[in-house]
């Protein structure tokens, strides 16, 4: 087979070079590979961790020894089409390698673990998705995967789809007894018109007024005919049974993979982008099913015909059966030769047709901005080439399609030929009946007919294969926000604090450093600071979405570990800045947050957020459908309703992360209202821009660069003239500005 | 109406304002005659009304407005966290030492390897597999959903994305050999 893309070979000189500058006797910490020098020239480098040290070599007899122990800090750098590890050392910069792309999430992670080493917090662990190339082929993963699709076992593939096959297994042996009597039917046909033609149609001997010969006769036609009605009630029946065992398969895998997506931490499902994810839960698993319902049954049922077919033929005339056989090989490699070919014609079409309508989609999307600017007659020109490129590649598509296809059957239909030529002259020479023709001839055409169809069995299966990978990965990963085993469900107060908390998204940069918190229950802290400055990844860490990279989070002085995700999450009610409403009512909407809560405690958390006005008065009241295609309602108005969902769990621990930013001043009054009545003895914790929002907050934290600039009270910050006072100026001057 | 040039202006750095150098990192940092501006976009202080002065600005970071357009012409240049200080029109604005100190820079920060030859051209699963000669030698990399990574921009370049984030250069895809074209054709 072709060699596909590999990692980069091993830098053995590199390494070589390496270990001999090293202590000899220690075993590096960690290592990692770079392919670039300091000028974006190709090298094979190596570089490894001893103790604090980094030793690194171009491969080139350039060894370089860097301590990362005094430096102040090691940061990854992505430049464009290539990456590069920075560090600092006494106020000035230096670059410890760089690298293309092929090692960019290696390197991220090397670059945390180093920054952890400088720090005096030891090397940890490799990421496992740092990987991205197999490490027995070489080959690159798939994004969002790291199971090598070339390596995977597939005996054991096949074994993880057996237990979804168990339910089914008297339905799927059934139908393979059925393709059995498929396929013996199906050979015993061309013997009775081999019988039919020589004993009656093509018997000059034959006496039609004889007794017996009419019922003979009749007895045989009427055989061929109940062969033809048997073929077709076995297929009906052995279908149905195949597309109900293989639909509930289908229904049992998406339902395990579904039920592992949601099992797997908000990192887990964020690193593959939603579409992929659905990809897997319908076009894989449909794959999958494909392969069950159609391919697999026609493999068993084409294999036992063509089997049985052969062996008659060698038992009739072994020298006609090597004859229509000598072709069949060939032509199995020319049709998949062929349709590797048309495949990429028709792929290439497709894509020019999706070209087509994505022009259309962007211009009728956008035709208000097309209508302003005047742009009508530009639009039309290049949906015109467009379409024109499309008419040309179909039109040059069609072409070779039909030039080559009918040539490619004519050579399938040489053996044909040269059957009916042997076969013929038997006939003529009288060594045998014309029966005896028809009869092979009939077995030809059952072996060439699926030839074609043959030839893409192996890429079928492949294709199988490839989704088979693809779904059990899920259905297999362990979710990185595991529940301990011994974790616990019990009543929170609502304490939180952070010590030492550090937390990243991504490899090489942490969005939150070295987060001390204390936040009691029952008092109502405030976040402030600029965008992306690790507020809204605070309160992600309390919900539990994601674990800290380092540090301790304490819920009641525990572990926010011990505490199963379910109970915790279960006494925090959020409001996010977005909210998203589910299709369905309003009144769903809301007590989604507490299934089985009675009409009354609806009404009453819809009061609570200032809700319960508005929603009286839409027409259809608390039956109002929303969501897709329901009843638009306002931001503020939805942003009431997340309020009343939040509210109604009488939540210990209350999030409001800009859940007020889309309210106009006076409603955004009304609910602080209500918030601060709720807040009593609870946990609150908001985010917010506006810092009016916070005014009743009894602890602020200023968060600045991803560590705690200041906290204290509304009165101390401002009294202290840090960036809070700043801030709380600026705004006043721009409220001033409006009036 | 005021023009709108009048309202906004970009300060352009000529060597009359701006004298850059080497650090001992070998990056290039920027000494600029240019207003001194506010630390934290909090302090009330008016960026606008101050003066220019002579003010070391240590490393910058140079990125191209129009990378594949005018590699050399219209350079913005950024402090490390990306807030720009100024443009350069263009690299022949300055004198030798520094057009190659900025060029060097530049060569740094884009990495794209120039197509020249494509050996293999393979599909399978919707990756497609690539064997190229470059101008850094021979390269194989594996590029997904290769319709969308390859961008056409200006004229008969074309620029290819691979799956780990490589990019690779191809001048004019018409002036390749035939039998490279007819590899990528279909891609295109």
């Amino acid at each position: 087979m072709k060699q596909t893309t590999l990692a980069p070979a091993v830098p053995a000189r590199a390494m070589e070079e390496v270990a001999s500058a090293a202590p000899s006797e220690c075993t590096p910490a960690l290592s990692f590979r770079f392919n670039l020098s300091f000028d974006n020239r190709r090298v094979d480098g190596y570089g490894a961790l001893y103790d604090t040290v980094v030793y690194l070599s171009d491969g080139c007899g350039n060894v370089s020894v860097t301590d990362i122990a005094d430096i102040e800090e090691i940061r990854y750098i992505q430049y464009v089409g290539c990456a590069a590890l920075e560090y600092d050392r006494g106020g000035e910069t230096f670059e410890l390698c760089r690298s293309d792309m092929i090692n960019a999430a290696d390197l991220q992670s090397v670059t945390k673990r180093l920054r952890s080493v400088s720090e005096g917090r030891g090397p940890g662990t490799p990421d496992p998705f740092s990987r991205t190339h197999c490490e027995k082929c070489g080959r690159r993963f798939m994004p969002g995967s790291n199971v090598c699709t070339y390596c995977v076992d597939r005996r054991r593939l096949v074994r993880r789809l057996l237990p979804f096959a168990k339910p089914y297994a008297g339905k799927l042996a059934l139908s393979v007894l059925l393709c059995f009597a498929i396929s013996a039917v199906g050979v015993i046909t061309p013997y009775f018109s081999k019988q039919l033609i020589n004993d009656y149609i093509a018997n000059p001997d034959i006496d039609p007024s004889a007794p017996g010969v009419l019922p003979g006769f009749l007895a045989l036609v009427l055989a061929i005919a109940a062969a033809g009605l048997l073929t077709a009630g076995i297929s009906a029946v052995k279908s149905a049974l195949v597309v109900k065992a293989s639909s509930g398969i289908l229904v049992d895998l998406r339902d395990a993979i579904y039920r592992s997506i949601q099992k797997l931490s908000l990192a887990g499902v964020s690193r593959r982008t939603a579409g992929e994810l659905i990809n897997r839960v319908t076009e894989d698993t449909q794959t999958l099913r494909e392969f069950l319902a159609g391919d697999l049954p026609d493999i068993i049922q084409q294999g036992l015909v063509l089997g049985s077919v052969t062996v008659v033929m060698f038992f009739i005339d072994w020298r006609i059966a090597l004859i229509v056989l000598a072709p069949v090989p060939v032509m199995l490699l020319v049709f998949s030769r062929l349709m590797k070919y048309t495949n990429r014609l028709y792929n290439s079409q497709w894509h020019a047709s999706s070209e087509c309508g994505t022009i259309l989609h962007d211009i009728f999307s956008g035709i208000r901005v097309v209508k302003v600017f005047g742009n009508e007659e530009y639009e039309e020109k290049r949906f015109e080439r467009a379409a024109r490129k499309l008419a040309n590649i179909s039109v040059r598509n069609e072409r070779i399609w039909n030039l080559t296809m009918p040539v490619a059957y004519f050579a399938l239909a040489l053996g044909e030929y040269a059957a009916i030529y042997i076969l013929g002259g038997k006939v003529l020479g009288g060594s045998i009946g014309l029966g005896d023709m028809s009869q092979v001839l009939s077995y030809v055409a059952m072996i060439y007919g699926p030839v074609r169809w043959m030839a893409s069995v192996p890429r079928r299966i492949t294709r199988t294969v490839t989704s088979m990978t693809k779904v059990f990965e899920i259905i297999d990963e362990e979710p990185d926000v595991a529940d301990a085993a011994d974790c616990i469900s019990a009543p929170i107060k609502g304490d939180i604090s952070f010590r030492h908390a550090y937390f990243g998204y991504n490899n090489y940069e942490n969005v939150l450093k070295d987060i001390n918190i204390d936040i009691k229950t029952g008092e109502m802290a405030g976040i402030v600071g600029r965008s992306g400055v690790g507020k809204s990844t605070l309160i992600n860490l309390i919900m539990r979405l994601y674990d800290l990279t380092g540090g301790e989070l304490l819920i009641d002085g525990k572990d926010i570990r011990s505490y199963s995700q379910h109970s915790l999450r279960g006494q925090i009610g959020v409001v996010l800045q977005e909210t998203y409403l589910f299709r369905g009512t309003v009144y769903d909407n809301i007590a989604y947050a507490r299934p089985g809560c009675t009409p009354e405690q609806v009404l009453r958390a819809s009061r609570l957020a200032n809700a319960h006005q508005f929603i009286v008065k839409l027409p259809d009241g608390y039956n109002t459908y929303v969501g897709e295609r329901g009843q638009t309602l306002s931001g503020g108005e939805k942003q009431r309703i997340a309020i009343a969902r939040a509210v109604l769990r009488d939540p210990r621990i209350l999030i409001l992360d800009e859940a007020t930013a889309s309210l106009d001043t006076e409603t955004e009054r009304l609910v602080q209202d209500a918030v601060n009545s709720l807040t009593r003895g609870r946990t609150t914790i908001a985010i917010a821009h506006r810092l009016s929002t916070l005014r009743n907050a009894t602890k602020l934290i200023v968060l600045e660069k991803g560590t705690v600039e200041e906290t204290g009270t509304h009165e101390q910050l401002i009294q202290s003239g840090g960036r809070y006072c700043k801030l709380v100026m600026a705004q006043r001057k721009m409220s001033k500005m409006l009036k | 109406m005021e023009d709108i040039g009048k309202i906004v202006d970009i300060t352009y750095f000529t060597p009359e304002n701006a004298q850059f150098s080497r650090t001992e990192g070998g990056f290039p940092s920027l000494r600029a005659f240019i207003p001194k501006r506010s630390e934290d976009d909090l302090s009330e202080a008016d960026t606008l009304a101050r003066e220019p002065e002579w003010q070391d600005l240590g490393r910058v970071f140079l990125h191209r407005a129009f990378p594949y357009d005018m590699p050399e012409k219209y350079i913005s240049v950024l402090d490390k966290d990306g807030k720009e200080y100024g443009m350069i029109r263009s690299i022949d604005d300055f004198g030798e030492d520094v057009r190659e100190l900025l060029r060097a820079e530049l060569s740094r920060k884009y990495y794209a390897p120039v197509i020249t030859k494509i050996n293999s051209l393979t599909q399978k699963f919707g990756y497609t597999y690539w064997e190229a000669d470059t101008d850094v030698g021979k390269v194989s990399f594996a590029m997904h959903d290769t319709f969308r990574n390859i961008a056409k921009v200006g004229g008969n370049r074309l620029i290819l994305t691979d799956v780990d984030g490589n990019r690779f250069e191809i001048k004019d895809y018409l002036a390749l050999d035939r039998k490279s074209f007819r590899r990528i054709e279909l891609y295109l």
